[in-house]
């Protein structure tokens, strides 16, 4: 299975509250970490993660989001869910 | 697209976003040291149609009582700190700590017991615990007493206030829709409040319900006339006090006295902590107890007459 096809899915280990503007999140597996704000296209992001999906899928829904190619957001969205790997909200 | 990831924003954390989240937190902070816990009133009252939705202010859950100092201290490993100050009397015995953290903007008040449910603790939160339902919080899902149980709890919430206008209209609320309930249900919660010892503390809320009054089952293990007075008392400030005061022997009551007069500093601290003071300085602290003893001065007419008529009440009580 390559990178693209590889299922990314919301961290079960979380609470998280979402309103108009922004989704915050608090990890369960540390409480003692720092909620986290997710705003602008990053509550997008998080929004189609409703359920899990490839990396290309994700990079489709953001790019119809926000009416663009997607080879012009699909770094950005990788990066960002590498970075949210990272902090333990995405695997 | 912009930088789509915000990093840590706590300071940002809005009351309604950490009310909700803060129940999960404390759920997990319980479930990690092995303690029951059932999250209570706030938005899970409203979600089940116990009253009306309205904003919260503060996270209330109630743990088993054996296992409360290991979820207190497994909060303060996380940073909630529990800096309150607990020996200003109450006339009810106390029931539950205040936890902050520094980066929330809403309180966790942890209760090992709630006032009113008179039997034993341990075996009142085991009859709430083998009837609990669960509500889902911040996208986790908690356990929580069923409608039934947590009617009785929110009944028992606002009647220790019913000498106060609040009181009686919260009261009043929930029981214009628990006396909607169906004869099967109503006779459910005459049950748990026989089981639970709170027959006479939820008297007033089972008539106007038309809910039937039963023998208790259980002995009570803390004392109903505590909970008469404070249930019947139209003051607040100073009672407690007076209240305290009547319960000690005389060789005690200077000290006691004093310490009304003139309590440790970190009382005020701790209030100026809350009330997100900038200054403690000796001055703010000198200041803040001459404004609480020309409170108490101007309060303590008030609070000696519903003293003097409580004390009667309870001795044509007994």
């Amino acid at each position: 299975m390559s990178a693209a096809q590889e299922r990314v899915r919301q961290s079960p280990e979380l609470a998280w509250v979402e309103s108009e503007d922004r989704v915050v999140l608090v990890r369960l597996d540390d409480l003692a970490a720092e909620p986290l704000v997710l705003s602008g296209s990053a509550s997008v992001i998080w929004a189609a993660l409703a359920e899990p999906l490839a990396l290309d899928e994700l990079v489709a829904r953001v790019a119809a989001a926000y009416d663009r190619p997607e080879v012009e957001v699909a770094d950005e969205v990788a990066g960002f869910v590498e970075g949210c790997r990272q902090l333990g909200i995405m695997r | 697209m912009s930088d789509p990831l915000a990093g840590p924003a706590a300071p940002a954390l809005r009351l309604d976003e950490a009310v909700d989240l803060g129940y999960a937190v404390a759920a997990r902070a319980a479930e990690d040291v092995g303690v029951r816990l059932l999250a209570i009133k706030g938005p899970v009252l409203a979600m089940q149609g116990l009253r009306t939705p309205s904003p919260s202010v503060d996270i209330d859950v109630l743990v088993d009582p054996a296992g409360f100092d290991r979820v207190r201290a497994r909060l303060e490993a996380v940073g909630w700190h529990d800096d309150g100050v607990y020996d200003t009397p109450g006339i009810v015995p106390l029931h539950s700590v205040n936890h902050r953290h520094p980066s929330w903007p809403c309180e966790l008040d942890v209760h090992h017991w709630f006032p009113g449910f008179l039997a034993d603790p341990a075996e009142v939160f085991a009859v709430l615990w083998e009837r609990r339902t669960t509500a889902v919080l911040a996208h986790v899902e908690l356990g929580a007493p069923d409608p039934v149980a947590h009617a009785a709890l929110a009944a028992l919430h606002y009647l220790r206030d019913s000498a106060t206008q609040w009181g009686r209209t919260k009261v009043e609320d929930l029981a214009t829709r628990v006396a909607e309930w169906d004869p099967d249900r109503l006779r459910d919660l005459g049950e748990l409040a026989a089981a639970t010892g709170a027959v006479d503390s939820l008297r007033p809320f089972l008539h106007r319900v038309g809910a039937p009054v039963l023998a208790p089952t259980r002995p009570l293990a803390i004392s109903p006339e505590d909970w008469r007075m404070r249930s019947d008392a139209e003051t607040r400030d100073v009672l407690p006090w007076l209240v305290e005061l009547g319960r000690l022997p005389w060789h005690r009551r200077p000290a006691f006295l004093a310490r009304a007069l003139w309590p440790e500093d970190r009382l005020f601290q701790h209030s100026q902590a809350r009330n997100k003071a900038t200054s403690d300085s000796r001055g703010a602290l000198l200041a803040a107890r001459w404004q609480r003893l020309r409170r108490g001065v101007r309060a303590l007419p008030a609070a000696w007459r519903d003293y003097r008529r409580l004390s009667a009440k309870r001795r044509g009580d007994s």
